[in-house]
């Protein structure tokens, strides 16, 4: 039976009508054209799909959209604010981190959760912290550098944040 | 992929929830973290009428208290018993299975409840709650029952859950005086891996004599449930925990399992690797007792 619910997605309300077997993945993609977030194995298992539910990682093709009631869901169009990239998503393009591009949404949200509980990560942290997240152009190399690019960013944007 | 179509419930209550596990018995699934149940409907191996959502209860929690051990709540997620501090002081080897499964996505949504209740032979969570001695709770508007998760678990993906219960919580007891516990899977990668078998071990020395005063191992992904080894517990009990006994109890473990070829990795290479996982994991743990 279809129903409206409500989604906070990347800060926003949106009225949506859906059935409860409707998976968030598809609901972002084809009801609301927030295409941002991919599709791949549908099973779990690549990490394309990776969107951030109340701070933490969830993976868009296994979740109901009706369990989202309530809660705030961040996706890679929540990343960008005012028209200026991220810092996660202006490392991911100066440091080459992009091929394809299919891998990079969940890569750039597994590396926020990373980020936003571990601001300054190992190497070694950082793999684990996108271990979940397939990539088949990279090797995975400039990935890590990215996210440790950002690290940086981010660190230096909240030491001049303190200063100001 | 999409799902066959199901009404979805939310309950607020676990009274609710249980009237309604009553009510509708085999044509319901319970939802918590859906790491494998939407994966089975989309599959169409479920197509239950109901899904009920746990996530209004609460039933996520990981308490400790001193004397009455450990209780970790149906919904806790993997990600919250492999950082909850309590855990890793007391039930490392617990952090030590979390920490292994799927990946940071999946321990973000899989849940304590999930990893029983589904009860794969390689499930992480199983081999050591069962070395530690851990029960579940069951729960129907019948009443509550609590049993060992050793006799839960009956066969792959089979246990003792009746149609109108549900999971309420697992339940560890305190750790035996002057133990440790810890636990290996071996896969052929590190994330997002099946394993090919895993090892859990808790063993206990007394200060007065340095003698095993206690020991469990279980064995995942080696039979169709986490399987004890008695013989090699019955070969540690009362002996010096040296190398030779050390080594005598992880050649047992390779004769006890009773493991099966398939595509992951042949039986006779499965015997192999448990028997090196109980020797680490047994050299492990008593050097964390003995310092």
């Amino acid at each position: 039976m279809k129903r409206v619910i409500e989604l906070d997605i990347n800060g926003g309300a949106y009225d949506v009508v859906i059935s409860p077997q409707d998976l968030l993945i598809d609901v972002l993609r084809q009801k609301l054209d927030l295409t941002g977030t991919k599709k791949g194995c549908g099973q779990g298992d690549c990490g394309t799909c990776t969107v951030l539910i109340d701070g933490r990682r969830a993976l868009a093709c296994l979740t109901l959209a009706i369990a989202c009631e309530g809660r705030r869901i961040l996706t890679i169009e929540g990343m960008e604010k005012n028209g200026v990239l991220h810092p996660i998503q202006q490392a991911f393009i100066d440091k080459g981190a992009v091929q394809c591009g299919y891998c990079t949404p969940g890569m750039v949200l597994s590396a926020k959760a990373l980020l936003d509980e571990n601001p300054a990560p190992t190497e070694h942290e950082i793999k684990l912290g996108i271990s979940g997240n397939l990539c088949r152009c990279t090797g995975y190399v400039k990935i890590v550098d990215a996210v440790r690019d950002a690290a940086g960013r981010l660190q230096a944007g909240a030491d001049s944040g303190k200063g100001a | 992929m999409s799902l066959p179509p199901f009404d979805y419930l939310a309950p607020g209550s676990t009274a609710e929830l249980a009237g309604l596990l009553a009510a509708h018995r085999d044509r319901c699934r319970i939802l918590a973290g859906g790491t494998d149940l939407v994966n089975w409907m989309a599959e169409k191996i479920y197509r239950p009428d109901y899904v009920i959502d746990l996530r209004k209860l609460p039933l996520a929690g990981i308490t400790y208290e001193k004397g009455r051990g450990l209780t970790i709540g149906a919904a806790a997620t993997i990600e919250a018993i492999e950082r909850s501090p309590l855990v890793r002081q007391y039930y490392y080897a617990l952090v030590q299975a979390a920490g292994q499964i799927g990946s940071p996505q999946i321990r973000a949504m899989a849940t304590i409840g999930g990893n029983c209740c589904n009860a794969s032979p390689c499930a992480d969570m199983p081999p050591p709650l069962v070395t530690l001695g851990a029960t579940v709770v069951l729960t129907s508007a019948r009443g509550s029952r609590e049993l060992p998760l050793e006799t839960f678990i009956t066969g792959n993906r089979q246990t003792a859950i009746q149609p109108d219960e549900f999971l309420e919580r697992v339940h560890v007891p305190d750790p035996w005086p002057n133990s440790a516990c810890r636990y290996s899977p071996f896969g052929l990668r590190a994330a997002q891996e099946i394993d090919i078998a895993s090892v859990a071990v808790n063993i206990a020395i007394d200060p007065a004599t340095g003698l095993v005063s206690n020991a469990r191992i279980a064995m995942g992904a080696v039979a169709p449930f986490a399987m004890r080894a008695p013989g090699a517990e019955a070969l540690l009990v009362g002996k010096k925990p040296d190398a030779d006994a050390l080594d005598g109890a992880a050649a047992q473990c390779s004769r006890e399992c009773r493991p099966i070829d398939d595509l992951r990795a042949s039986a006779s290479y499965r015997r192999h690797i448990v028997g090196v996982l109980a020797r680490r994991m047994l050299r492990d743990a008593v050097a964390a007792i003995t310092g």
